[in-house]
């Protein structure tokens, strides 16, 4: 390995790992509080009496938007201050830019996801300012749940930080530590993103259709759910690095095997999370319109958004096989 | 924080040598898993005790709250007579009171207190439940082995394939059979590791917070109630409206 004294190596990822987490981190959450106040903006041009609403609402979709960014914020600072007292040198490195990079990507797809529902919401609040307060609980509801992607990265990261213990050879804690980092935070991106967007989907309907409130809220937090499946696969396959790796090979090749299936499964569940929030999407604006379909219009969307994901299943087939079969 | 994924597991019967099966057994979780369903049959119980045929206000919300299950219940499932679709009302009631109580029960201040659904063996065992109702109603409804066929994808069932396009349809569910196993399967990983994922984390992020800061009681409490109580509540309704799901997709 290459010489480096344990302090510079500490060093290294105490610095990589913050700048992961809060550049990634705050990144997603600032676009989507500029998307929120950009909307705010042309709701006031279209409607300037609903200027104490719309300041209102703005200011509580940002405020809940933003608790990805204060999530990452906090591991951040775990990440730069924490004592390192369990994992020495190159370990410690690798567990600080793994939880960087879980916590970073994360939040980064939650943050984003969490803009769109509050910029509707407040276009929605322009469009119909006799139903602020259904608007305005239909958005937080939905923030609330597309934020579940980055609880899922802060239990990894934290684990990182506080639990796991490493094997001797550091190649394989680097593949097992970032390996995980990955598939958590890259798994958790695009459900981030895809939830956020069927919220928005959602609070778009309530503020056209207030009377379907309801039925909307159902399909809104249904499709959600089924969207954030890929980033359940990413933690699946992150506690099985952390925890439960049988015998993998040491050295270079359980680095190839263990950051291998990271890597596989992570960037596999971007793309399902996107498209199968988008389902969700539609079919919330279609519920809201023909409430009398809405069973029909569920089941096409559980089904659609089950195809879209088989991609999400392959990768993590490749993962799994990766860590039991090589 | 050290203590953060700490379980308290029995690998043997107290006092005796006797080991128990399945690597132990986490006492806590069992110890709280009793508790909520015992505090669940005393409210079920005093619920119905005094029914009266005007509604007093405890009724009143009761009977709203089991007539709204019983409309989602019957909406979802669009089966002929309201007592097919009845049967299913208790399992989704149960899930959700369950949960809800489960979710919101370390609001107590006491260490005993944990939520079972920060456990994986107990989301998992609902899970399991959930779905193994899900493929036995599914069976039943359309017969063994329509249920079996349809897994073995759309090519396999069609009409009016003859020669080659038959041998090609039959072979199709080559590559359709597995898949569909592999995507039952994951329907039980992905809905009990949400709740449980949820759960636990809002659990870790209270700790991480609250040591972080020390003693800003305001904050606290809030942070209390939104993650404790919304995302309980909130992922209570999302576990039981996805059983419902399942198992209207099953039957269909």
């Amino acid at each position: 390995m290459i010489d480096i004294e344990p302090q510079v190596w500490e060093m290294l990822g105490r610095y990589i790992g913050a700048g992961l987490a809060l550049g990634l981190g705050g990144l997603g959450a600032a676009v989507g509080m500029g998307i929120a106040a950009g909307q705010a903006n042309e709701g006031l041009m279209r409607q300037p009496d609903t200027q104490g609403y719309m300041l209102r609402t703005m200011l509580i979709g940002q405020a809940v938007g933003g608790s990805p960014s204060i999530f990452a914020l906090v591991v951040g600072l775990l990440v730069l201050f924490l004592p390192s007292g369990r994992l020495e040198g190159a370990h410690f490195a690798a567990a600080m830019v793994g939880a960087g990079m879980s916590i970073g990507l994360g939040c980064f797809g939650s943050g984003l996801g969490c803009g769109w529902p509050a910029g509707k919401a407040c276009d929605g609040v322009a469009r119909n300012p006799r139903h602020t307060t259904s608007v305005t609980s239909s958005m937080v509801i939905g923030q609330a749940v597309a934020q579940s992607p980055s609880i899922f990265s802060i239990v990894i990261a934290l684990m990182l930080l506080f639990v796991v213990t490493a094997p001797d050879s550091v190649l394989l804690t680097f593949g097992m530590f970032v390996g995980a980092g990955i598939a958590m935070g890259a798994g958790a991106l695009g459900p981030g993103i895809g939830s956020g967007q069927t919220a928005s989907g959602a609070v778009h309907g309530t503020s056209r259709w207030p009377e379907s409130a309801g039925l909307i809220l159902r399909t809104m937090l249904i499709g959600q759910a089924v969207s954030q499946t890929p980033a359940i696969f990413g933690m699946l396959v992150s506690f099985i690095l952390l925890l439960g790796v049988g015998d993998v090979p040491l050295g270079m090749m359980g680095l190839a095997v263990t950051l291998g299936a990271g890597i596989s499964t992570g960037l596999g569940g971007i793309g399902p999370g996107i498209g199968s929030g988008a389902v969700g999407d539609a079919a919330c604006q279609a519920t809201a319109a023909k409430p009398r379909l809405d069973t029909l219009i569920l089941r096409t969307m559980l089904i659609g958004q089950a195809v879209s994901q088989s991609t999400a299943i392959y990768a993590l087939i490749i993962g799994l096989l990766l860590l039991f079969v090589f | 924080m050290d203590q953060i994924g700490d379980r308290l597991v029995w690998y043997y019967v107290p006092f005796t040598d006797i080991e128990i099966p399945m690597n132990g057994v986490n006492i806590i979780t069992l110890f709280n898993a009793l508790l909520v369903m015992g505090v669940l049959f005393l409210l079920c119980k005093r619920a119905v005790s005094n029914l009266a045929v005007v509604p007093g206000r405890g009724q009143f919300v009761v009977e709203q709250f089991v007539g709204m299950f019983d409309n989602l219940v019957e909406s979802s499932l669009e089966l002929d007579t309201r007592a097919e679709n009845r049967k299913f009302l208790p399992l989704i009631l149960f899930l959700f009171m369950y949960l809800i109580l489960a979710n919101v029960m370390s609001f107590l201040p006491t260490s005993l207190f944990e939520e079972p659904t920060a456990d994986i063996n107990t989301t998992l065992g609902l899970g399991l439940l959930g779905m193994s109702v899900a493929v036995y109603s599914g069976m039943r409804t359309k017969g063994v082995f329509t249920y079996i066929a349809e897994m073995m994808g759309p090519l396999f069932t069609q009409e009016d394939a003859t020669g080659f396009a038959w041998v090609l349809g039959k072979l199709s569910a080559l590559y359709f059979f597995p898949l569909n196993i592999v995507g039952e399967m994951a329907k039980v990983v992905s809905i009990s590791f949400r709740i449980f994922g949820n759960i636990i984390g809002s659990g870790i992020i209270i700790i991480v917070i609250s040591t972080l800061i020390y003693s800003f009681s305001p904050l606290l409490v809030g942070m209390n109630l939104f993650f404790i109580f919304f995302i309980g509540i909130v992922h209570a309704f999302v576990f039981a409206m996805l059983t419902l799901t399942y198992i209207a997709v099953a039957i269909k």
